[in-house]
């Protein structure tokens, strides 16, 4: 019980940063309330045990992903008379649409879990012993049976960044 | 894990994916539609996340992971191409990027 109350104040904590980040005008404070969203995600994360994804989820997109959104808002020098404000009409059909779509993304997962083998016999894997997702079983599974796409994912950032470093500089005649 | 902790989490995630649905067809400017679609897909990690942990087994957490590794690498390359535009355009609206329209 006590679990789900926190559950439902840092993910409201979360929906409400993504509601910010949808309406607000001025850029800044947009990215700057994507970064709450992350953080109440990241606590979300600890209270489902996933202790090293959560840790992984600040470090990694509110300290780097949303930093470099930041850094390009400043580089572009977008204002917030640069954004078009969102299109015209009553606020209801924007809220209506957020429901419509809650409801129908909502079915979907709702679906999935309708085909869900029963927990308690299905799974020989003691419950407590490992938390699923503190560092040892990760690393086991990571560096065993995920070992060649983890190893994919290097070259993958690589090309990344090669092709970023490509796509911004200035255009060179040969 | 009780089934209504499954059930919550995923209704979290269901509402943050149609927030940035909905945001990333009402917003007119292509670092603001970007932000969705980060939000987008930090609803798909935590669906991945919740079934792990129903079934307390670590491979949905490792899909998180590389999903991570994904979108940092796609904000790079769209940040690029974002500054890129903004060069060539001075301004970041997308209605007028019709170069590539078949």
């Amino acid at each position: 019980m006590l679990t789900l109350i926190a559950l439902g104040l840092l993910g409201g904590m979360a929906l409400l940063g993504g509601v910010l980040a949808v309406l607000l005008r001025d850029p800044v404070y947009a990215v700057l309330s994507l970064v709450k969203t992350m953080v109440g995600l990241a606590a979300v994360y600890f209270i489902l045990g996933a202790e090293y994804i959560g840790a992984i989820q600040i470090i990694v997109y509110a300290g780097a992903i949303l930093v470099t959104f930041l850094f390009v808002v400043m580089l572009v020098n977008l204002m917030p008379e640069d954004i078009p404000p969102l299109p015209r009409g009553p606020k209801l059909y924007g809220a209506l649409g957020v429901a419509i779509l809650w409801m129908l993304t909502l079915t979907i997962s709702l679906r999935a879990v309708l085909d869900l083998p029963d927990p308690e016999e299905s799974h020989a894997m003691p419950t407590n012993q490992y938390l699923f997702g503190t560092l040892p079983p990760i690393g086991k599974v990571l560096f065993s049976a995920y070992a060649f796409p983890f190893e994919l994912l290097s070259i993958t950032l690589v090309i990344g960044m090669i092709g970023a470093s490509v796509l911004v500089q200035k255009r060179v005649e040969v | 894990m009780k089934v209504e902790l499954l059930y919550a989490v995923l209704t979290l995630s269901a509402g943050l994916f149609s927030l940035g649905l909905l945001g990333l067809l009402l917003r007119r400017n292509l670092l603001l539609a970007f932000l969705s679609i980060e939000l987008m897909l930090n609803a798909a990690n935590l669906n991945f996340l919740a079934f792990s942990r129903y079934h307390n087994e670590p491979t949905g957490a490792i899909f998180v992971l590389f999903g991570i590794c994904l979108a940092a690498m796609e904000a790079v390359i769209g940040l690029g191409l974002v500054v890129r535009i903004f060069r060539i355009h001075q301004n970041l609206g997308y209605t007028h990027l019709s170069a590539l329209r078949w």
